[in-house]
């Protein structure tokens, strides 16, 4: 019953390890599981095997497929557990695996060197079961051993654990291996060296260890699809947020680029007020004024459908974005904040650049936020000669754009975190910007890269395949 | 003739600003940058200049500085997007004539333009009177300027010949030709003369 619950764990084990691969303690587990399986099978043949010769035969088995219980626990549990010491995980399994070399290779098994008789008994409610009697191996102190460490092993990582760890997880799985460890462990050493007369009882507490350690890793298990899906929205809506905080960034760059078109619209068509009421109305001129009103207000409609659509994220797929004039129209949205901070641009392009697939407007999100970048990384530093070049070439088939600054370069600490979440320099920033960048430069069949160049300063590279013919 | 210069990057602004000034009969000059303002010959008529404080290269404010450097007086009116108090203060303490928010209004460009215009002009007619009392004033011999020091204090003849030790009669003689020299009548009006070039009355213990 015991071999089945056992067995059946291990394929629970096993089924999430196929779920996700990546998960390494699933295959522990179920490595685990089984070989405690194998643990509960031996156990009820051991129980009617009166012939010393096969008992022998059957303990050699017993002891590896122990090893093969324990030694997987030791790294499940260091995985679950972090806080664990790897020195000592690693003295666990080798003296483990010395125990079996010497249950192997040295005559005997690491039990018993040999077995000189075979006693009947009875359980106190009366089932017969055999016992075995015999010299004990001089070497079996090496698991023995095992029994003190991986409890202490594992009260140890529990408590040094922090948060979450040190709580509910790290409570069940110390419970559940101490206690059945010490239990295991002390039960079979006594019956061992005869000071007790009982059956083996291993499996029993094998049983509960691997149930508490299956009960966790399931669990964290559910909980992480779940987080899975929580995480995927949370990007979405992270996506969404960027537009808004980047609407934030260039307010500014907003009203004016809007109130360029509205200015001159006012001036034009007071203008033609005042001449309409002239006598003789220069018809010519009020033609060429009505034709200017007409092209400002297109281009005010303009900017704002640009933004209605950077705000609602409304990405229609394009298989032909034409990268240079996604720069140029972020260049010159960006143009009066470039100019408050004194900022000169350099703009080259070099080679026949082809056009790529995606969306215009997550390009020039990409785009507008490298940019913006660049400038508070000049601004806050105070950088004396603020340069931003963006170099527009062709490379590998596809489209390479570059934005370099003048300013003091990616911190070292900041340049291995830089597309992690919530990794920011400026204040009151998220620091979502370059992980959605990079998700949806990826999401493209793209790279998004980072270096500091020689001269100081920093550099961004954006790389897009070329959009299908 | 009062032209009014329109410096601004945006070329749409720049035509629009230009008609709305020609429909009011003003003639206007329309520059890219500060830098082609630079570049013009120098303008001696009456006139002033529309500047747009957000330029590429040279910015309004930086214009506004080297033109009050050089000693140009053209009353400037700036123009920005949106209003930034610092700057409208940095600009209006060196001497703008105006800050206007764009879209500007009709009813605020022109009064803030003719009132521009008619600075430049009280400001071209005061240096000019100046020159005009100046070139005079040169005119006076030495004794002559040293009586008129006298009598703008209100000094009688009496008391201005004790002072410079010489006879009333050629004090008398001394006052008959510097007011005949300096084109007045009255000792009011040459007080009013030296007031405008900012020639004080001496104190008596000068000399």
């Amino acid at each position: 019953m015991i071999a089945a619950a056992c067995g059946m764990l291990g394929l629970i084990q096993i089924f999430l390890w196929t779920n996700s691969r990546r998960d390494f303690a699933y295959l522990l587990s179920a490595c685990m599981a089984f070989s405690a399986s194998f643990v509960a099978f031996q156990e009820m043949r051991l129980f009617s095997t009166p012939d010393p010769a096969l008992y022998q035969q059957m303990l050699l088995w017993q002891n590896l497929a122990i090893a093969m219980v324990l030694v997987p626990m030791t790294w499940s549990v260091r995985i679950y557990l972090p806080a664990t010491r790897r020195w000592a995980a690693i003295l666990i399994t080798t003296l483990w695996v010395l125990g079996l070399l010497v249950n192997f290779l040295l005559p005997g098994n690491l039990t018993f060197v040999e077995i000189h008789s075979i006693a009947l008994k009875a359980t106190f409610w009366g089932d017969p079961f055999y016992v075995p009697r015999g010299t004990v191996n001089d070497w079996k102190w090496l698991v023995d051993i095992t029994v003190i460490l991986i409890p202490i092993y594992i009260i140890d990582a529990a408590w040094r654990s922090k948060g979450p760890l040190r709580g509910k997880r790290g409570g069940v799985i110390t419970a559940g291996v101490v206690l059945f460890m010490l239990f295991a462990g002390i039960q079979a050493i006594a019956v061992d060296t005869g000071m007790i007369d009982a059956p083996y009882m291993v499996s029993v507490a094998f049983l509960s260890m691997v149930f508490a350690l299956t009960w966790v890793f399931a669990r964290d298990a559910v909980r992480a699809r779940k987080l899975t899906v929580e995480v995927a929205r949370a990007q979405h809506e992270n996506e969404r947020l960027m537009r808004l905080n980047l609407l934030g960034e260039v307010a500014s760059a907003l009203a004016h680029e809007l109130n360029q078109p509205l200015a001159a619209m006012l001036g034009n068509a007071q203008a033609a007020q005042k001449f309409l009421s002239r006598p003789e109305p220069d018809i010519d001129e009020i033609q060429d004024i009505l034709t200017d009103i007409v092209r400002d207000d297109k281009r005010a409609r303009d900017i704002i459908l640009n933004m209605r659509q950077m705000l609602k994220g409304d990405e229609t797929f394009e298989s032909h974005v034409n990268v240079e004039s996604v720069i140029k129209w972020v260049l010159g949205f960006l143009n009066n904040e470039i100019n408050v901070h004194d900022i000169a641009v350099e703009f080259d392009i070099s080679g026949e650049i082809p056009d790529v697939g995606g969306s215009r407007i997550a390009l020039q999100q990409v785009i507008l936020n490298l940019l913006i970048n660049a400038k508070h990384a000049m601004v806050e530093s105070g950088t004396s000669d603020k340069v931003i070049q963006v170099h527009l070439r062709e490379n590998r088939g596809g489209a390479e754009i570059e934005v370099c600054d003048s300013g003091p370069g990616i911190a070292e600490d900041v340049r291995l975190h830089l597309f992690d979440p919530f990794v920011t320099t400026k204040k009151g920033n998220l620091g979502m910007g370059l992980v959605i960048c990079r998700r949806i430069v990826e999401s493209r069949g793209g790279r998004l890269t980072a270096e500091n160049e020689d001269g100081g300063g920093a550099c961004f590279r954006v790389w897009l395949p070329a959009g299908i013919s | 003739m009062e032209t009014v210069f329109i410096i601004d990057d945006d070329p749409a602004m720049r035509s629009s600003l230009s008609r709305l000034l020609r429909a009011n009969d003003i003639s206007t000059e329309q520059f890219s940058s500060a830098q082609d303002y630079l570049e013009r010959n120098s303008y001696d008529g009456i006139g002033c200049i529309l500047l747009d404080v957000n330029m590429p290269g040279i910015s309004g404010i930086e214009l506004q500085a080297r033109l009050v450097g050089s000693g140009h007086d053209l009353p400037i009116i700036f123009l920005t997007g949106y209003g930034n108090i610092s700057m409208s203060v940095e600009a209006m303490k060196r001497g703008a004539i105006d800050f206007l928010t764009k879209p500007v209004d009709e009813a605020d460009l022109l009064p803030a333009v003719t009132q521009a215009l008619e600075h430049h002009h009280s400001l071209r007619e005061k240096s000019s009177i100046r020159e005009e009392i100046e070139a005079r004033l040169s005119s006076l011999t030495e004794r002559e300027k040293q009586v008129m020091h006298e009598l703008i204090t209100g000094a009688p003849n009496k008391i201005v010949a004790d002072h410079l030790n010489i006879a009333v009669k050629t004090t008398k003689v001394h006052r008959a030709n510097l007011l005949q020299k300096m084109g007045v009548r009255s000792i009011a009006e040459l007080v009013h003369l030296c007031h405008i070039v900012g020639t004080e009355p001496e104190s008596n213990d000068t000399i």
